[in-house]
């Protein structure tokens, strides 16, 4: 259904609408900008990187295949992007020191508790997703947030199947450790 | 999945799921659109500019091509360079049946420009064509 409906834009916007556009942008700019940001962890760089992947769907749209799902494309030019411009600037590493471990800080700045441990829990993800690989941060983001099965994580990446589950594995491996480490030194406590 | 696994999986699932998805700034839209339409613009106006300037481009690029098989056409004598360029294109024959070009008759321009000249008003004459009938397919509003 969500796949019909893009093609339906598109090919508004081959006829020339271009303004059909924004209904793909205002479709996929979450999940788009999600995994821009979790890869490169800034949140600038990330509204860049998504605006650009738009940019490069648009310029492309006429070679876009439409076997494949748009979401699919554009998630592999946001990963492609994403990716390089990591790889360009250097990812920044992070001590633990430099996370703000106590919950009480995200209390202060929320209107309520369950608000404050949604931003810590959040806080904790990026700090643990910037301590993996560029392409382990892109799995873990289209597994665990975007819920992608291998096959389409594949098409997206371009990293063969079964290469996936095992850096799938050893990144999960890693995540949790992060955040198991980085709990143990939090006094938030679970209910 | 070992029991470790599981519960690696499941940490990551209670910390990360569709529900903690980062959004989009707002006027995220917005902006990309007003991007996609300078981008547009810009491409028009940069095409359009090749398109409407390609025959003085292309005589301009034939022109130089010229100039420098001038400039390497070996001197057979002390002659200056237009009289060298003149000198060669005099000499091109042409395997074309000769046309009966009277009003060329008495001059001193070579055979080969009575096959140029139709040559090229006949390619100018297929490019407006082609161009307007692409123009047409690719803007089918207009």
């Amino acid at each position: 259904m969500d796949k019909k409906a893009d093609i339906v834009y598109i090919d508004k916007v081959l006829e020339g609408n271009i303004n059909a556009f924004s209904f793909l942008i205002e479709r996929h700019k979450d999940n788009a900008f999600n995994l821009a940001y979790r890869i490169c962890g800034n949140r600038e760089e990330a509204e860049e990187i998504a605006q650009d992947a738009f940019l490069k769907a648009f310029r492309s749209l006429k070679d876009f295949r439409k076997k494949s799902s748009f979401s699919t494309w554009l998630y592999r030019i946001v990963y492609n992007t994403s990716v390089s411009l990591v790889r360009t600037r250097g990812s920044r590493v992070l001590s633990l020191e430099e996370f703000p471990a106590d919950a009480v800080d995200f209390l202060a700045e929320s209107t309520n508790e369950d608000e404050a441990v949604d931003n810590y829990r959040n806080s904790l993800v990026n700090f643990a997703l910037q301590k993996l690989q560029e392409e382990e941060r892109g799995l873990i983001t289209l597994y665990y947030f975007d819920e992608l099965e291998t096959d389409e994580i594949a098409l997206i990446t371009g990293i063969k199947k079964q290469y996936i589950k095992v850096r799938l594995f050893r990144a999960r491996q890693k995540m949790a450790g992060i955040i198991k480490n980085a709990e143990k030194k939090t006094t938030y406590h679970n209910e | 999945m070992n029991k470790e696994e599981i519960n690696n999986d499941d940490l990551l699932r209670k910390f990360m799921n569709r529900g903690n998805t980062e959004t989009a700034p707002e006027g995220f839209t917005a902006k990309t659109m007003a991007r996609i339409m300078i981008e547009k613009q810009s491409a028009t106006s940069r095409e359009s500019f090749l398109v409407r300037n390609r025959v003085p481009l292309v005589s301009l690029a034939v022109t130089a091509a010229l100039v420098i098989c001038a400039i390497f056409i070996p001197a057979g004598s002390s002659s200056n360079l237009g009289t060298k360029v003149w000198s060669y294109f005099s000499d091109i024959e042409v395997s074309l049946p000769r046309l009966n070009n009277l009003w060329l008759e008495n001059s001193a321009l070579p055979q080969w420009i009575t096959y140029a000249v139709p040559g090229i008003l006949i390619l100018m004459f297929f490019d407006r064509a082609l161009y307007v009938f692409f123009r047409k397919k690719d803007n089918p509003g207009h």
